[in-house]
């Protein structure tokens, strides 16, 4: 590719590619270095010493953060409300996709009820914060996990329906009724075959809800004070009198960034298009 | 092994004009009964209808005597073949012949025997661990049937199953269809829009226009004795010739009098004597036109002028493609006996006759059969 363009462009791209690489990764480079550091050595060339060269990185600050009981809770409140709400989702989300796609509903059309769907989605969250913290205290839910579930399911939902139910309209109903006429019911043809062979929707969908829970900031700080803490929440105070603490905020940060990242890897071989190849084509 | 029975079914979509309209049909056990009609005509909602996949909106249907309308699909005990095959994708090509006997909870070693001897059978037990997408578009369409046939049903239905496939497939797997339906003895409803597959695979047609049946008889019938207008352009390739007529009767004899021709009837046109100073449409196929030169017609007709304007060549025989005023005839002449040299005849002013044995004619009205031959 290079040996056919003038040493101009050539240029140019070089330029905006180690630009565009630097402005995305420096953050991360950032936060795994500052992670490393002591706080004497923080502010060291200008922040963005070395490790090795120019300190010694130490895993102090993770053993740290880890062993403090107020992360390992925000852990556990930030993977427990993310996977669960993420769980309502896809079953709640890729049941009615299913029926919006496939059955036609007389008293308000399809098309209606996406639309409201979609109204949902667009929706900011912050118009109906007031309200859905004065429903958590009436319920009693306030500083619960129960709270952050329902809230984030209540603003995953709609993504979930109107992808599964685009998913769905995709597939041919063809295979469905081959499944109703060879003997099974709506459910069978359903789990047995509309659902596998919308894996790579599902997976995608459920991936995507996941990281919208788990960066959710909004809902959490307004829901929780203390027992249901979430780890964007407890990033956000990272915030002392002694000044920011960069070494804990960055090990915090990176904590944060882990597990999402893992997910999306242990996935990914599930998001591959063409599933379906091969059932309807001559 | 089973009858299937439609009353008066009439299907409508909501707001919509109705698509099916008074449908009434008896298949009889064993029977292979063939709707044929253009695209859009209904055909394929009747056979949904019969799988329970659409809701009938007036009629009833009856399959082995027992009354489906209000049945789910799942417990009708038919089995369908798709247009797009409709094989499950993610199952291997076992585990799509085994997915209506496992839903059936049909015994592990029974199914497992069942499976495999319709393999054998339809030639695809090689590929029994494979996904549908590694096999080719015969193969596939294979999977399909298989998935029916193992299930052992009531009846088969089936839409347009050979539409997916190249011409030589095609011809290849009607014929593999034929055998089949000799060897399982099963009823049958299978729907085309292909008429050389339903003369070559019923045993009745059920020709359709505008969700109307237009005719039921065995496909010689529907060849030689169309019903109406409709059925009689529908079958048959190219299509029958088509003029409008007037009938008069003239010195003791009954013609067809045409804008720029006369034709006398013979004896054996019947059935006219009513439409004395009616107008009629009369059909002529094209293996009963002929140019004079060429013409071994028992009972010949009065010679049209006429003027060549193309010839084909259609393997064993030539299309010659003959205006005689407004109206374009197509001739099939035999080959055999002599080609035409194509830019030797084209613009020829030539003589054409009809066989007058084989002259069809209907109400212009009603555009309803007087006369067959």
């Amino acid at each position: 590719m290079f040996r056919k363009t003038s040493l101009a462009t050539r240029t140019f791209l070089i330029i905006t590619l180690v630009t565009a690489t630097t402005w995305t990764a420096f953050p991360f480079y950032w936060g795994i270095i500052t992670s490393l550091k002591d706080r004497e050595n923080v502010n060291l060339w200008f922040s963005v010493g070395l490790p090795f060269l120019h300190y010694t990185p130490t895993l102090e600050n993770w053993i740290g953060e880890l062993l403090l009981p107020e992360m390992q809770h925000a852990l556990l409140n930030s993977i427990t409300t993310a996977f669960v709400s993420t769980v309502f989702c896809m079953v709640i989300g890729s049941l009615a996709g299913y029926a919006l796609a496939r059955f036609r509903f007389e008293r308000i059309p399809n098309r209606d009820i996406t639309i409201w769907f979609f109204s949902l989605r667009v929706l900011p969250p912050v118009a109906v914060a007031i309200p859905f913290f004065i429903m958590m205290k009436t319920l009693g839910l306030l500083d619960t996990r129960t709270a952050l579930v329902l809230s984030y399911t209540t603003f995953n939902l709609p993504f979930a329906v109107i992808i599964m139910r685009s998913f769905f309209l995709e597939l041919p109903p063809e295979m469905e009724e081959a499944a109703l006429v060879d003997g099974y019911t709506r459910f069978g043809a359903f789990f047995r075959v509309a659902l596998p062979l919308s894996a790579p929707a599902l997976v995608s969908t459920a991936l995507i809800c996941l990281a919208a829970a788990w960066n959710e900031f909004l809902f959490a700080l307004l829901l929780s004070s203390k027992n249901a803490i979430t780890i964007p929440v407890l990033i956000s105070g990272g915030e002392h009198s002694r000044g920011v603490e960069f070494w804990m905020v960055a090990t915090r940060g990176m904590l944060a960034i882990l597990p999402p990242a893992l997910m999306a890897l242990l996935v990914q071989r599930f998001i591959v298009r063409g599933l379906t190849f091969g059932a309807v084509k001559g | 092994m089973a009858t299937i029975t439609l009353k008066n079914v009439t299907k409508c979509y909501t707001k919509g004009l109705p698509v099916v309209k008074n449908f009434s049909l008896d298949v009889a056990d064993r029977e292979f009964v063939v709707f044929l009609g253009p695209s859009g005509c209904g055909k394929t909602t009747v056979l949904r209808m019969i799988a329970g996949l659409e809701d009938i909106t007036e009629g009833q249907i009856h399959i082995d005597g027992a009354l489906v309308n209000e049945m789910a699909p799942r417990d009708r005990d038919v089995a369908m073949v798709f247009q797009n095959y409709a094989i499950y994708p993610h199952l291997t090509v076992y585990g799509n012949l085994a997915f209506g006997l496992k839903a059936r909870k049909v015994p592990k070693p029974e199914m497992d025997e069942r499976v495999k001897s319709v393999a054998k059978m339809l030639g695809i037990d090689r590929y029994l661990e494979r996904k549908p997408r590694y096999l080719s578009g015969g193969e596939r369409q294979r999977v399909a049937l298989g998935r029916a046939i193992v299930r052992e049903p009531k009846a088969f239905l089936m839409d347009e199953p050979l539409s997916n496939l190249d011409a030589k497939l095609r011809v290849h797997m009607r014929f593999e269809l034929s055998q089949l339906r000799r060897k399982l003895g099963i009823t049958t409803v299978y729907v085309t829009h292909d008429q050389v597959e339903a003369l070559t695979l019923g045993d009745r047609l059920v020709l359709m226009n505008a969700g109307e049946i237009q005719q039921v008889a065995d496909p010689v019938t529907i060849y030689s004795r169309p019903a109406n207008v409709f059925v009689a352009s529908f079958v048959g390739s190219p299509s029958m010739n088509f003029f409008d007529a007037q009938v008069v009767r003239e010195n003791g004899a009954l013609w067809l009098a045409g804008e720029v021709f006369k034709i006398r009837t013979t004896p054996n046109v019947a059935g006219l004597d009513a439409h004395v100073g009616k107008p009629v449409v009369c059909g002529v196929r094209p293996e009963a036109v002929a140019l004079v030169e060429h013409a071994a017609f028992q009972n010949r007709s009065e010679l049209l002028d006429a003027r060549i304007d193309d010839v084909e060549p259609v393997g064993e025989n030539q299309l010659i493609y003959a205006s005689c005023g407004k109206i374009l005839f197509v001739a099939r002449k035999e080959v055999a006996s002599g080609a035409l040299v194509r830019h030797a005849v084209i613009g020829k002013n030539v003589r054409i006759t009809f066989d007058m044995d084989q002259i069809h004619i209907f109400d212009k009205g009603t555009e309803q059969a007087i006369h067959s031959p």
